[in-house]
């Protein structure tokens, strides 16, 4: 790689400007890969156009997203076209999709008039008005930097949680190796037996995401939560449910945020109003309740409990949830208002199952699951 | 050694052609760097595009060994890099009981290469005569912790064992992984790698998969199966059949000597293509004969 004599031949030049025009739009080519780049080139494939393409796109993409956008850019350097391409090509500020999602769960954004409890707030108040803020009343214009905010606060949530499943562990199968070392002092029998820290059991989580109009603005940020949760700890699965239930598992399990949500939200297009919480339970206990529901599974519900089905059914279908489970919690934005009791039918059905009953309207919320997921 | 790309190229593709893999010009240019730099490939793509399967066809084609570490959740160093064999540990010591070596000496034959069980990682690059193609099937499985572990390995291509020493490569691996996506892997890895997607195939190429693997199966019917499949990628289904579902479906369709496609052969062999039953419940509600015409209709 560090041959003096071709290092410098014509085509340093443009491989050092054409890394300079990636990084200008948005790539991260460090100094390494430029000289990896020329690398490449004398391998032969300078001269074969199309080699020469495929073996800078493997060599500058991490990812699909630059795999699928790299094209255009090589085109526009190596062809001289520079100026109008990269009009083109600038760095888009965010893919739309996100956008148009986020506008798809809050209503059109835009013309929110800022609420009341929304008024500036600086200082080190600040962190405490994040945390304490009711999620469905984040003026708009501060939801970016709340969604921010949210998305940290759940990775070192989900950091913690799943360090602290590693943790739980107590004797287990015997440490061969150790034992043989130990017993050599003992002319081999192994007398004292080394034991290997007991594989530790991770709980299933097992989240549900109520989507009816009421709740989508909680829904959307646990949505986020459990995606990120998702990345640390792979024992999770979530649903959504309105009138019927839809597995969110698998769309969140992408590598890119905004593709799984607009995963998720592909797979539950046609969200109805209405809510059947005993209805949409009990399809889960029938479809997934063999391979999910056990000993150590932790059935989260996110819903303001304004059932809709049928009465008994929804304490029916809990009552079978909690007997199989290890525990049921409930998290409900609206006990957020102090005014608030659990009135609602739904609601008065579900509380005698329910182990933990908690207000799930803002960040603290969220917090306060920790322990519990945990415990 | 300094065989022209082109010439390289060329003879990649005819290697894998002869192996029944339709190698297309992109990912020979890249395997062709793989092997040239020395540089790991990062492959992704969905599910059954044939990932794994260029592995295997590029140790056949640099007629090498393939040595394969499917990755999961908890794979542990002792599973993926190497193992003492405790058992043959335990009865050389009661052998050497009556032997006048001090425990020192003792201590170092029963810790030498001769009871060492290598894995994967290790037996890659402990290989004698040549580079083994080392595939590291499904990292996005492994924890991160393992991740960083084998960023060590692919930088230096050496493995410290405590009790034995520094082994390091006398041949560097060619290295391959796969990921699915399920999560993304660090920007050091990915950094350290060549990337490279593989999407679906289109209809074209697809055919060319199916010719190659089948080559007598009707040239009808696979027109018709890869139009099906290619209609079937465009529908909501949880699972999204690849490659491998095409040519086991189009095996089990020449098993049962169906010379087309009609729907009640398509109703009895519905699991070779999907295989949830949320999928088979959704597709046998919208109609297997309309979806067949719409199959049709869209090729």
């Amino acid at each position: 790689m560090s041959d003096p004599s071709i290092a410098y031949g014509p085509y340093t030049h443009a491989v050092f400007g054409f890394c300079r025009f990636l990084r200008e739009n948005g790539m991260n080519p460090g100094t390494g890969l430029a000289l990896e780049a020329l690398a490449v080139a004398r391998t032969g494939v300078l001269t074969d156009r199309r080699a020469w393409f495929h073996g800078l796109r493997a060599l500058f993409c991490g990812n699909r997203e630059d795999f699928d956008r790299f094209p255009g850019l090589f085109d526009a350097w190596w062809t001289g076209n520079r100026e109008i391409e990269r009009e083109k090509t600038t760095p888009k500020p965010k893919p739309d999709q996100w956008q148009k999602l986020r506008a798809m769960y809050l209503g059109g954004e835009s013309d929110r008039p800022a609420e009341e409890e929304g008024s500036e707030t600086t200082g080190a108040s600040a962190v405490d008005y994040a945390m304490t803020i009711d999620l469905a009343k984040i003026p708009s214009h501060q939801m970016e930097e709340m969604e921010a905010l949210a998305m940290r606060l759940a990775r070192r949530l989900s950091l913690r949680l799943s360090r602290r499943f590693k943790q739980a562990r107590r004797g287990g199968r015997l440490d061969m190796r150790r034992t043989i070392r130990k017993s050599i002092a003992r002319g081999g029998d192994p007398l004292e037996l080394c034991r290997r820290g007991k594989r530790p059991r991770r709980p299933r989580l097992v989240f549900f995401l109520d989507c009816s109009g009421s709740m989508d603005r909680y829904s959307l940020f646990f949505l986020r939560f459990i995606y990120i949760l998702r990345q640390h700890y792979p024992r999770v699965d979530a649903f959504l449910f309105s009138t019927r239930l839809t597995r969110i598992s698998n769309a969140l399990a992408r590598a890119d945020m905004e593709e799984a949500m607009t995963a998720v939200s592909e797979s539950a297009s046609g969200w109805s109003g209405g809510t059947c919480i005993g209805l949409c339970l009990q399809t889960f206990i029938a479809v997934h309740g063999r391979d999910m529901l056990s000993r150590g599974t932790r059935v989260i519900i996110l819903s303001d409990g304004l059932d809709t089905g049928e009465p008994g059914m929804l304490g029916d279908q809990l009552a079978a949830v909690k007997r199989r489970a290890r525990s049921l919690i409930w998290l409900n934005p609206l006990t957020g208002g102090d005014a608030y009791k659990p009135e609602a039918r739904g609601m008065r059905e579900a509380l005698p199952y329910l182990d933990h009953f908690l207000p799930g309207h803002n960040l603290e919320s969220l917090c306060a699951l920790e322990s519990l997921l945990a415990g | 050694m300094t065989e022209q790309p082109h010439a390289a190229l060329t003879r990649l593709i005819d290697g894998f052609g002869a192996q029944g893999y339709v190698l297309e010009r992109d990912l020979a240019t890249v395997l062709f760097l793989l092997t040239r730099l020395g540089k790991p490939l990062l492959i992704e793509g969905h599910a059954g595009v044939g990932k794994t399967e260029a592995s295997h066809a590029l140790a056949k084609v640099l007629d090498t060994e393939l040595i394969r570490l499917q990755c999961y959740e908890g794979l542990d160093v002792n599973t993926a890099v190497y193992e003492w064999n405790y058992q043959k540990q335990l009865l050389a010591i009661k052998l050497q009981e009556g032997s006048d070596r001090d425990l020192e000496q003792k201590e170092a034959h029963v810790f030498s290469r001769e009871f060492m069980l290598e894995r994967p990682l290790l037996r890659s690059i402990t290989a004698r005569d040549k580079a083994p193609v080392l595939l590291i099937d499904e990292i996005d499985r492994a924890d991160e912790e393992f991740e960083a572990f084998l960023l060590e390995l692919l930088s230096a291509y050496q493995i410290t064992i405590p009790e034995l020493g520094t082994v390091r490569a006398e041949h560097k691996p060619h290295v391959i992984l796969t990921s699915n996506r399920t999560r993304e892997l660090s920007d050091a890895l990915k950094r350290r790698c060549l990337y490279h997607w593989i999407d679906y195939p289109d209809s074209q190429v697809e055919r060319r998969i199916v010719t190659r693997r089948m080559p007598d199966i009707e040239a009808a019917l696979a027109d018709q199966v890869v139009a099906f499949m290619q209609y079937l990628r465009g529908t909501k289904l949880t699972k999204i059949p690849g490659v491998a579902e095409t040519l086991d479906w189009s095996a089990a369709l020449q098993a049962l000597g169906a010379q087309t496609l009609d729907e009640e052969i398509l109703d009895a062999t519905l699991g070779c293509i999907l295989k949830t039953t949320e999928d088979m419940s959704q597709i046998r509600q919208e109609g297997i004969t309309q979806l067949l015409a719409k199959a049709g209709a869209a090729n």
